[in-house]
């Protein structure tokens, strides 16, 4: 006889939502989904090496409890390090997701690639020159983002991808067009996520536009009401685009795709979490109401938001809450990895496109303030055989993760690569190198950088040139030494005259090298 | 049977003066948009890649325009002949205008950041609507108002020659880079 179980609920339409999510990734996945339906049918290769790029968006070094912070972020990624690979000193290549992750993904300095821009692409020319064509022979490659900007690199390099899930997977609600035009995706992002159904703005769609606009709302007013008990500060959601998730569908999500994984395959998921709009679960929402106040900066003329220090602290806060919501999802994920044994199998990159700034008047990412805690990154990598934390102090960019992971697969470095391999990971300390990071949205792509900041690391020092943003910041440096200032605020481009003058004709050689290709 | 089917529309002449209206204000909503847009584009887009965007503009905007004018023509078949088919011209330009202006009032005030529900507009929409239909009849009944819209109808058909091939155009465009691009 059958038995009804009490506590069977009736299927709701947050159900049918996940259903019918899974459902259109299973139809993209197809291949794979015949081998869920029957696990026993899965082998994994254990000759060849999946490789698990995950992604966090936005997401400071600083914050982390793996590194330092005083406030427990972070206990998953620290169980995760205990078998990984730790770089203490990691930065990205850009202070926003567009230079972040194409510099991640290619290899190239952002002066190299020209995704400086906001909403931006990479140099139509150089689009082959990405981790998944890199990885073609090897591996079945398969990509998610769903920041809407990476998504338009990864669209760049769609020839490449083998899997190329949609920005909406695992959302609860989204109203995102473009991706309906699988043949012409950048025209179709561009043409209707990001201009006739533009949230920001007045869609420019007067009708259609509207009706959507006025549709989506509705979508979204009955999501919160659903879940205001365990989302108060709101539903997750993709800031500027109509994508709204629950977080734990998030990782349900990838979950689901990496139980899917046959060997060999190079995977790479961008999770939007803990980019702001900071949405915690009830859980995590005020548990960092504490004694701690990080120590105050004077305000920099060059700061856009100008916003106080009481803003700022606020800001930080619930920022810090949100990390600590991801890294109890990232936990689940990582039970994954290990009760399948992918852990085992698989090298796993745990990283982040960019950091965040609550400091000096300036909230988030949107300046052109580079100081640490915008750049510098989480990474983390883990080989299979590994069981011990290694930790590397040395500067690291975004830039060198393609040739290390290239390196570990036992596949040729290509030659285009402007990275070098990882310490730790047949890479070398090499105290002598110079490692860089660029922010110019404010720049023509096609033209030299002549509105810029740039940031050169080399040993404990840190230089930062500010050029062309009027304010008197139209040539100005400011030099750190990160081993002694950690919050950067002792200036010794004045006095440390030597190490200045080095730095700055060695940041300017390669800033001339990088304009003359871009003119010529 | 068809006579009479036909007798319930405008004519044809009618229907190009009135889709001229329609097409000026939803092309050019779109158009300014377009343009003011169009700056921050030149940063980081190439010229086809920014023609690519126009396209599906133009594109959608013909779909609007269209739809629109299916349903003027469904509001002339429902309505009594003398209410609003005998005076088609005025009266759909007047509820074209009328319509779409409030659309854009709409369309602007839902273009914040804050991402909460915009219970009061929708809570007006049924409201608005009575407006511009009242409005219409109303205004309608003037005779130099009916006398102007009907002018500024007229001289506004040249607009259907120029949207319609653009938005035929960039259909098959759009078309030809779904179908044939990789």
């Amino acid at each position: 006889m059958f038995i009804r179980n009490k506590r069977m609920h009736r299927f709701s339409r947050r159900d049918f939502l996940k259903l019918s999510t899974l459902t259109s990734v299973g139809a993209v996945v197809s291949p794979w989904v015949r081998n869920f339906a029957s696990p026993k049918l899965i082998e994994r290769d254990s000759s060849t090496t999946n490789i698990i790029v995950i992604l966090f968006d936005a997401m400071s070094a600083r914050h982390l409890s793996l590194y330092g912070y005083p406030r427990e972020t972070t206990p998953n990624f620290i169980r995760f390090a205990q078998r990984a690979t730790v770089y203490h000193a990691h930065y990205s290549a850009g202070n926003f997701t567009t230079p972040g992750t194409t510099s991640l993904l290619t290899g190239l300095y952002p002066w190299t690639h020209r995704a400086i821009n906001g909403h931006g692409l990479m140099s139509r020319t150089l689009t082959r020159q990405n981790i998944f064509w890199a990885m073609k022979p090897e591996r079945k490659r398969l990509a998610l983002t769903r920041n809407l900007w990476a998504n338009y690199i990864l669209s760049q390099f769609r020839s490449d991808i083998d899997i190329f899930l949609s920005p909406q997977s695992f959302s609860s609600v989204n109203g995102i067009t473009g991706s309906w035009f699988h043949h012409d995706l950048l025209a179709g992002y561009r043409s209707f996520d990001d201009f006739l159904f533009d949230l920001q703005q007045s869609p420019a769609s007067l009708l259609f536009g509207t009706i959507q606009r006025l549709y989506f709302s509705a979508q979204v007013e009955a999501l919160q009401a659903e879940y205001s008990g365990q989302y108060p500060d709101g539903i997750p959601n993709v800031q500027a685009y109509p994508i709204y998730f629950r977080l734990e569908d998030a990782f349900d999500g990838v979950i689901s795709v990496l139980n899917q994984l046959q060997s060999p395959t190079f995977a790479y998921f961008h999770f939007f979490a803990p980019h702001e709009p900071f949405c915690p679960t009830t859980e995590f929402s005020s548990m960092f109401f504490d004694d701690y106040l990080p120590p105050e900066k004077p305000l920099h003329p060059l700061s856009i938001a100008k916003s106080s220090q009481a803003e700022l602290n606020s800001l930080r806060r619930e920022y810090d809450e949100y990390i600590a919501n991801v890294d109890n999802q990232f936990g689940r994920l990582l039970d994954t990895l290990e009760q399948s044994g992918l852990l085992d199998t698989s090298i796993v990159v745990v990283t982040a496109d960019h950091g965040q700034l609550f400091e000096r008047g300036e909230k988030y990412h949107y300046t052109p303030l580079m100081y640490d805690p915008v750049l510098r990154i989480p990474l983390m990598i883990s080989v299979p055989g590994r069981q011990s934390k290694v930790e590397i102090f040395s500067p690291t960019n975004s830039i060198d993760v393609l040739p290390t992971l290239m390196h570990l697969s036992d596949q040729p470095i290509p030659d285009w690569c402007e990275g070098a391999l990882l310490p730790g990971l047949g890479g070398q300390d090499d105290p002598a190198r110079a490692t860089f990071s660029i922010e110019a949205k404010a720049n023509y792509a096609s033209e030299p950088l002549h509105i810029a900041t740039i940031v050169m690391r080399k040993g404990p020092y840190k230089l930062i040139h500010y050029m062309g943003y009027g304010q008197g910041f139209d040539d100005v440096y400011e030099l750190y030494n990160l081993e002694d200032d950690r919050e950067e605020l002792n200036d010794l481009y004045a006095s440390e005259t030597v190490v200045a003058s080095q730095m700055k004709t060695e940041l300017l050689d390669a800033l001339d090298k990088a304009n003359s290709l871009t003119q010529s | 049977m068809l006579t009479a089917l036909k007798q319930r529309f405008p004519t044809f002449q009618q229907i190009l003066a009135v889709y001229g209206v329609v097409a000026l204000l939803i092309h050019g909503w779109t158009l300014m948009w377009f343009l003011w847009r169009l700056p921050s584009w030149l940063y980081f887009l190439k010229i086809g890649e920014i023609l690519s965007v126009f396209a599906y503009s133009m594109c959608v905007n013909l779909l609007e325009s269209i739809s629109m004018m299916v349903g003027l023509l469904l509001f002339s078949f429902a309505l009594p002949k003398r209410w609003f088919r005998n005076v088609f011209l005025s009266h759909a330009t007047l509820l074209a205008i009328l319509g779409l202006i409030s659309l854009t009032i709409i369309a602007s005030h839902i273009s914040s950041n804050d991402d909460s529900y915009p219970t009061t507009i929708v809570q007006l929409i049924p409201f608005i609507i009575l407006l511009v239909l009242d409005l219409t009849f109303l205004i309608g009944r003037i005779a130099p108002v009916r006398k102007l819209t009907e002018d500024m109808a007229d001289r506004a058909t040249i607009f259907s020659y120029i949207f319609l091939p653009i938005g035929f155009l960039s259909f098959l465009i759009v078309v030809i880079r779904n179908v044939y691009q990789k």
